[in-house]
């Protein structure tokens, strides 16, 4: 014959009760607190602002489950005479209860591992997006938050890839019309720029590579002058001008490959880069001015706004710097229409115009120079 | 204008991100890169080069058909050698192992080279079926203007019709 479960008698009424109220402390509460001391303050507030509503009403409900069975159903006997299904409905509410804890603590744990929610917040927002046409704004702020305060490396990196399979997907499915990711682009930007934990040489190249990729993939579709591909654009200018200031020679030329026929993008890499006399980084923008503005000879005002303007920095920062810009203008001297001169002055307006006074200064002395030069031929 | 280069190196960023230097210095070259085969391809469908310089061992880059051949020639840039079945797929389509379609029309064997760090004597038969004349091996002493004389040897033999 199979064993008797307990009778619910008053010891045993008071032992169930004992154990519900220890487990209530030490198995919600105790974890509690070792979360709170260990977990990074970012994924804390993603885990506790996401999912601590839910979990604590399951657990509030239980809780009150558990009191209105005990005071009114499972009232202890003294005599021991409950009925089995009384005997049972105790039993079973303190194996839910530790079941419960278990499960509860289980899945913070396994949640709580930063490439875990990030791949979560990377789910939920593709669901929602095949479901809806939109990025959740709520759950993308928390994969934006988790990005911006991670660590640079790892931390950042997974949130970028997180980041890459989300443009991937929105862009396949059908819905996505071409401005769907701009927020995305935008925030790509500020994971990587901010000021606490700006992002690595590897997540700059990463970020590099994902929004080439958004843009080829736009492309491919014939969207090139859609909202996304421009801010793409100037996203990958942005970074680009981050990445001559702060990180590896080769991190910057890769992102100067990806702005490879954006003339303001290559001026102000450029330019950046001159200052910081990085000057193989500053010899490839203009290069690449050079060959945007030969495409098509003669050279116009309007295609050599931005390439002149670096050649005069070029010409007026140090000997051999000027030794570059003077062989480009000796080989193209007489291409220029209608004269190298106007289109000096032209450029020199143009960079007067917005601000550019530094540049429109070394414009002027560049043309007394080139004027100096004609006069003493003459 | 200038002649347009393609130069497809995966190190070109990194180790041998003082190569192109003496390319822009010149001035001469509107000098691209492209770090794996699937990049490689968007720029060749993309424009117009005048010259190609090609290294043997590239990774394949997004592209699904070439991550298919680099895996099954044993996911290694050494052994999958996805800058020669690059050139097959583009000079010697009936023997290639990707398929590209189209080949854009200016594709030609004059306009390419291979600069790699295998040896020449374990591709002869490779440069003959790619009608390839500029190959340069790469070793640890070449000096930084190595790209820069494989550019313009290819664009000599070119204009001189050598290739």
């Amino acid at each position: 014959m199979p064993p008797l479960p307990p009778q619910l008698t008053e010891t045993w009424g008071a032992a169930y009760l004992q154990i519900l109220i220890a487990l209530l402390v030490f198995a919600f509460g105790v974890p509690a607190l070792i979360l709170q001391v260990t977990l990074p303050e970012d994924v804390r507030r993603i885990i506790f602002g996401r999912r601590r509503m839910a979990s604590w009403l399951i657990i509030m409900i239980w809780l009150g489950l558990f009191c209105l069975a005990f005071v009114w159903l499972l009232h202890p006997c003294p005599n021991g005479s409950s009925s089995d299904w009384q005997n049972i409905l105790a039993g079973a509410i303190v194996t839910v209860t530790i079941a419960l804890a278990i499960g509860f603590w289980w899945r913070n744990l396994y949640t709580s591992a930063r490439e875990r929610i990030a791949r979560d917040l990377e789910d939920s927002l593709i669901k929602t997006f095949r479901r809806r046409g939109f990025l959740e704004e709520n759950t993308l702020s928390d994969l934006i938050y988790l990005g911006v305060h991670g660590d640079p490396g790892i931390e950042k990196r997974l949130v970028l890839e997180a980041i890459d399979h989300l443009a991937e997907k929105v862009q396949q499915s059908e819905k996505y019309e071409g401005d769907e990711l701009e927020d995305v682009i935008r925030d790509l930007e500020t994971t990587l720029t901010s000021k606490d934990k700006p992002g690595s040489d590897r997540n700059f190249s990463l970020a590099c590579t994902i929004l080439t990729c958004v843009r080829n993939r736009l492309e491919d579709r014939g969207w090139s002058s859609h909202p996304d591909a421009q801010l793409v654009q100037s996203t990958l200018g942005g970074l680009g001008v981050a990445a001559v200031e702060t990180k590896a020679q080769s991190t910057a030329l890769a992102f100067l490959e990806a702005v490879a026929s954006d003339r303001d993008t290559l001026f102000e890499m450029g330019l950046v880069a001159l200052r910081a006399e990085r000057f193989h980084i500053a010899t490839a923008a203009l290069n690449k001015l050079e060959a945007l503005a030969e495409f098509s000879l003669p050279l116009t005002a309007d295609r050599t706004v931005n390439l002149l303007g670096l050649l005069a920095h070029f010409w007026n920062s140090g000997i051999s710097t000027r030794r570059r810009a003077e062989s480009f203008l000796a080989r193209l001297k007489d291409s220029f229409s209608p004269s190298l001169q106007e289109c000096v002055e032209k450029s020199l307006e143009y960079h007067y115009g917005i601000a550019r006074y530094d540049t429109a200064d070394k414009l002027a002395k560049m043309l007394q120079d080139i004027k100096g030069a004609q006069v003493g031929q003459t | 204008m200038k002649p347009k280069v393609l130069w497809i190196e995966d190190f070109a960023l990194i180790d041998l991100q003082n190569w192109p230097a003496a390319v822009y210095v010149t001035g001469r070259h509107d000098l691209q890169i492209a770090l794996d085969a699937s990049d490689a391809l968007r720029h060749l469908k993309k424009s117009e080069y005048d010259a190609v310089v090609v290294d043997i061992q590239i990774p394949p880059g997004n592209d699904d058909a070439w991550k298919k051949l680099y895996n099954q020639l044993g996911h290694n840039k050494a052994t999958s050698r996805l800058g020669l079945h690059l050139l097959y797929s583009l000079l010697n389509p009936e023997n290639a192992k990707v398929e590209v379609k189209p080949i854009p029309n200016w594709i030609s064997s004059d306009r390419f080279g291979l600069l790699t760090i295998e040896s020449r004597r374990n591709h002869e038969q490779d440069l003959k079926n790619l009608k390839i004349a500029v190959f340069r091996e790469k070793t640890a002493e070449m000096p930084s203007t190595a790209l820069l004389e494989v550019i313009e040897e290819i664009l000599a033999k070119r204009g001189s019709g050598l290739a």
